[in-house]
């Protein structure tokens, strides 16, 4: 018996001491930590998407300064889980285009005041500790207003093509309709299920949004009643579909399908529609008014530089690429608006489209600007959250699971419990 | 090389009955369990365990003990005792997610079950044409990600300008309302459901089915058992073991969907189609409130435990082995 | 008679069956080789109107995908290897032996599908980092390895052959041990390569732990490579549709060739009846 026992256990052996080695072969493919002479890493998403702004610059700087950096195209949801685990592990990279600063590695941001003055830097955009700069917006985005261009001269009407003939929700909707009935298309306005968008429209109806008083209760303004329960009338699934609010339909296909009139999102379409439509004419127009002129804008996303033996060439790379000729170039190539003041882009197309969104961020009032410091003050608190209440209290609305009263309590009490007060 | 005892003069196949006899009786025999029978499957599960620790129960741990706090996967966690589950206990959202989540299960597990194993069925006959090419085709769905499939299914079914509402227009009816309608949305779940999993559960029903020794079934066709008789008679009851795994799984599964759901439909419309998952990311992780998530995760486990267990109960009662 | 009436009947419901698998594959692929434009134009059509590889092209100019196939299939390669012995020993030990801790580990091996795994997240990259297995192909192989589903598979495929076949074998004096390795494990043949098969198409598709644990770009597997396709706020369809179908191919090629592996195993487990 003890003959047979031998090979069969020795076969269990062999088979475990493969195992061991493989694993660790394996693991010794791990790289070492960042030194100096390696390229600089710089985590962030869809610039490939994007036109690839990052990638182009990070090639010139190398063309000019020997220096490598890496572009690390990582997925949006996944940016802040990577990031936040490289903190934890201490293995951070050299820079970072991020949605929002992390309390988690906010401590190992770099300083970069120093960048910012005497620049056109748009500082209020920034992420601050005290009086120190801890991050530089990145570009700017706002919500913006598309239509169907084909479609509107099909049905002959109208629409404003100056600041002085903008137009109010009433007459946007009243239009859209007719051009709706006289054309035969199914929807008239379609929105991106998002509170980003929305928020254009708070502002525009005079909301004053959700804000905490010196407690920390949030409360909002009765105009903010009137613009839900507009929205909601629009989402009579003939005007609006409602499947996008309520289902996660994708508008932006729906738009580009050419069977919807109208579509508010965002600035960084015009880059994409420029190649993706192909059949029909669209157009960039005035976001309509109500009480107010508005359209919600912010820092797409904030540049970080992380302290760590690459500090230094990191830092000098975003001090070289907020250069007003270097960073006009990164926003040509991608098609962003400036996060910085008194630069000339020349887009490479649709350079009217851009006009009015920097005209609608003009006149947009100082309620827009306000909100987003709040988030930003915030942010500085160490206080994050990733959930949308506003949009999925709407949400619930709109399905009819709840009263316009109930959704914005809730939303008051979720931002109160997860925020609490300003300090 | 095997030496046949032999007792006694008997012949060998005598000789080994009897010694088996003895055998058994040996084991039989209260704490005279041979060392080997304690060695071997404890040598045989040893890795398994060492994973299992380091894998599963250490992280688990860090997660029970984050449901008695206020964790928010920052900073350090303060101990609150069981508030989270007490106010778990007493959201009515969850009590509504829950039975959306039991429903949905209680219908995709017959549903995946008879499609896998009728597919089997099919693939393992030597009465149909083309099982090669059918095969494939069978399996390439289990093969795309969520996101995918969540935006293929969302172009055939869109309520707005799906191919599906289109044939059906083309064809003089209304288009159906796929994706604003609770009832036909959670069809769609399992419809899209099943043919993502089938693939799975059918190669588990083949493996099982191929290993029925072809001799028991010819024996019953001589015998003039009938195909159908045949197939319930001896098929059905040797896949017993197969089919407890496969219901189990997919019990599971269903209780634990997530992904292909938030792709297909974010749990609209509104949150009618919300299950278990999707809640415990909605309140806990996006309110950055991990201690309540793990709670609500805990309390997952257990249900789901307790539904293995119902289901093994069955098993053993059942159990020809 | 009633042979070839069952062969034409079962033939026409499989492939009615096979056809409703197929239609959104089809349509999956075929928009595949839609220009972007064309993707979600009016009235929609099943085949492209304008066929075009450039969403192809790009996929392929914009990862390097030679690279990540390396690295996923090193990965999965070695896990699923690991995982199917492994798998088969632990299914082994709860199959065809008895006592209560065995019972009760087999519980504690189920109990690890019942918790979400986006739930222990968290806490797994905790253990990971402090294991020194982070940044390391290792430190996403051995996490993978345990898999209930695995150790169910083969439990439930050992209790299937008969307790004589251990029986005779343990009579014929060739040790636990020997009775694993060169009888139930040969035995179980078919199973093992369809758990090989699962095994390695998890591995392919797996974000999770690679997401977790690397952090050097070039270690990237695929999904995670992927999955950056999707931006902030706009998706490249025809890349991500393109990227897909390049990344399915790997796994269709592997089942169509071992696929035999399962259905040509006409084993009667030993028995002679």
């Amino acid at each position: 018996m003890t003959r047979s026992i031998k090979p069969a256990l020795r076969l269990t052996f062999a088979v475990a001491a493969v195992a061991v080695s493989a694993t660790t072969l394996a693991a010794c493919g791990g790289s070492s930590e960042a030194g100096s002479d390696e390229p600089l890493q710089f985590f962030l998403s869809g610039d490939a998407n994007q036109g690839g702004g990052y990638a182009h610059m990070a090639q010139k700087y190398e063309e000019e300064t020997g220096v490598k950096v890496e572009i690390v195209d990582i997925a949006n949801d996944d940016l802040s889980t990577k990031l936040r685990n490289a903190a934890q592990a201490d293995d951070l990279p050299a820079i970072a285009r991020v949605g929002a600063v992390d309390p988690v590695w906010r401590g190992a941001a770099s300083d970069l005041t120093d960048i910012t003055e005497g620049s056109g830097i748009r500082t209020e955009l920034s992420d601050w500790d005290g009086d120190k700069v801890i991050s530089l917006p990145s570009d700017i985005t706002a919500v913006g207003l598309f239509i169907n261009k084909t479609l509107f001269d099909e049905a002959g009407v109208a629409y404003p093509t100056s600041e002085d003939d903008i137009w109010t929700w009433d007459e946007y909707v009243a239009a859209v309709k007719e051009v709706q009935e006289e054309t035969g298309t199914s929807y008239g306005m379609v929105m991106d299920k998002s509170s980003h968008r929305l928020k254009s429209l708070f502002y525009e109806f005079g909301s004053d949004y959700f804000q905490p008083d010196d407690e920390g209760t949030f409360s909002s303004n009765d105009d903010t009643k009137r613009a839900l329960e507009f929205f909601n009338e629009l989402n009579d699934d003939s005007f609006m579909p409602r499947s996008v609010w309520l289902s996660d339909a994708d508008g932006n296909a729906l738009f580009k399908s050419g069977d919807v009139v109208s579509y508010v999102s965002g600035s960084w379409q015009i880059a994409d529609f420029a190649v993706n439509i192909t059949d029909f004419e669209w157009a960039s127009v005035y976001m309509p008014t109500e009480k107010e002129r508005a359209t919600n804008y912010g820092n797409a996303a904030s540049i970080v530089v992380f302290d760590g033996p690459q500090q230094e060439a990191a830092y000098d790379f975003i001090e070289w690429l907020y250069e007003p000729e270097n960073y006009t170039e990164l926003s040509e190539t991608s098609s962003f608006i400036p996060a910085v003041d008194g630069l000339e882009i020349e887009y490479a197309s649709h350079a009217d489209a851009f006009d009015i969104y920097a005209q609608d961020i003009a006149a947009s009032p100082a309620i827009v600007g306000d909100i987003k410091s709040m988030e930003l003050q915030y942010g500085a608190q160490g206080v994050t959250t990733e959930g949308d209440p506003v949009r999925d209290e709407t949400v619930k609305y709109l399905n009819g699971e709840q009263d316009v009263d109930a959704t914005i309590e809730n939303i008051n009490a979720q931002f109160t419990d997860q925020l609490g007060a300003l300090e | 090389m095997s030496r046949t005892n032999t007792v006694d003069g008997l012949s060998a196949e005598t000789s080994a009955l009897v010694i088996k006899g003895r055998r058994a009786r040996r084991v039989r025999r209260p704490g005279q369990r041979s060392t080997s029978l304690v060695l071997a499957p404890l040598s045989f599960i040893a890795v398994a365990v060492v994973l299992f620790a380091l894998f599963f129960v250490w992280p688990g741990a860090l997660g029970l003990w984050y449901s008695f706090t206020d964790y928010t996967g920052v900073g350090t966690p303060d101990f609150i005792g069981a508030e989270n589950y007490v106010e778990l206990a007493q959201d009515p959202d969850f009590y509504v997610v829950l039975g959306r989540t039991l429903l949905y299960t209680v219908l995709s597990v017959p549903l995946h079950f008879v499609a896998a194993l009728g597919i089997a069925v099919l693939l393992t006959s030597t009465a149909a044409k083309g099982k090669a090419p059918a095969r494939i085709i069978f399996f390439l769905p289990w093969l795309i990600s969520p996101i995918v499939a969540g935006v293929i299914w969302k172009w055939l079914f869109g309520e707005n300008f799906g191919m599906v509402n289109f044939i059906i227009e083309l064809a003089g009816g209304t288009g159906l309302r796929w994706e604003t309608d609770p009832t036909l949305a959670l069809v769609l779940i399992l419809i899209v459901s099943t043919w993502g999993g089938t693939a799975f559960n059918m190669l588990l029903f083949i493996a099982a089915i191929r290993n029925i020794p072809r001799s028991y079934l010819e024996a019953a066709q001589l015998d003039g058992a009938g195909g159908w008789q045949r197939f319930t008679r001896i098929v059905l009851p040797l896949l017993r073991p197969t089919s407890f795994m496969v219901v189990l799984l997919t019990t599971i599964g269903s209780m634990k969907e997530f992904a292909m759901v938030q792709a297909l439909n974010g749990g609209g419309p509104g949150t009618s189609n919300m299950f278990i998952v999707q809640y415990i990311y909605r309140t806990g992780f996006e309110r950055a409130d991990v201690g309540y998530a793990s709670a609500a995760s805990m309390v997952l486990m257990v249900i789901l435990i307790v539904i293995a267990i119902i289901q093994m109960r069955f098993d053993k009662r059942n159990d020809l082995a | 008679m009633n042979a070839k009436r069952w062969g034409i009947g079962s033939t026409i419901v499989l492939w009615l069956l096979a056809l409703g698998f197929l239609i959104p594959v089809a349509w999956f692929l075929l928009s595949s080789f839609k220009p972007g434009s064309e993707l979600f134009s009016l009235p929609l059509t099943l085949f492209p109107k304008d066929w075009t590889v450039s969403g192809y092209e790009t996929a392929w100019n914009r990862f390097d995908f030679a690279r990540y196939f390396l690295n996923t299939s090193i990965v999965a390669v070695v896990t699923t290897v690991l995982t199917v012995l492994v798998s088969a020993m632990t299914g082994y030990a709860f199959a065809k032996y008895h006592a209560w801790w065995l019972k009760a580990f087999f519980i504690c091996i189920l109990a690890t599908t019942m918790l979400p795994t986006e739930v222990i997240m968290p806490s797994s990259f905790a253990v990971v980092r402090d294991l020194g297995l982070y940044n390391s192909l290792a430190g996403i192989i051995v996490p993978s390895i345990i898999t209930a589903t695995g150790i169910f598979m083969f439990r439930q495929y050992f209790k299937t052959i008969p307790d004589e076949l251990l029986e005779a074998a343990r009579i014929d004096g060739v040790g636990e041990f020997g009775a694993f390795w060169r009888i139930m494990l040969p035995l179980a043949r078919p199973i093992a390569v369809v758990l090989a098969i699962f095994s390695f198409q998890w591995r392919w598709n797996d974000y999770i732990w690679p997401l977790i644990v690397l952090r050097d770009p070039s270690q990237y597997t695929l999904q995670v490579a992927l999955r950056s396709i999707v931006g902030a706020d706009n998706v490249d369809w025809s890349v991500l549709l393109s990227a897909s179908v390049i990344s399915l191919i790997p796994m269709v090629v592997l089942f169509a060739i071992f696929q035999r592996q399962i259905m040509n195993a006409d084993i009667n487990s030993g028995l002679k009846d």
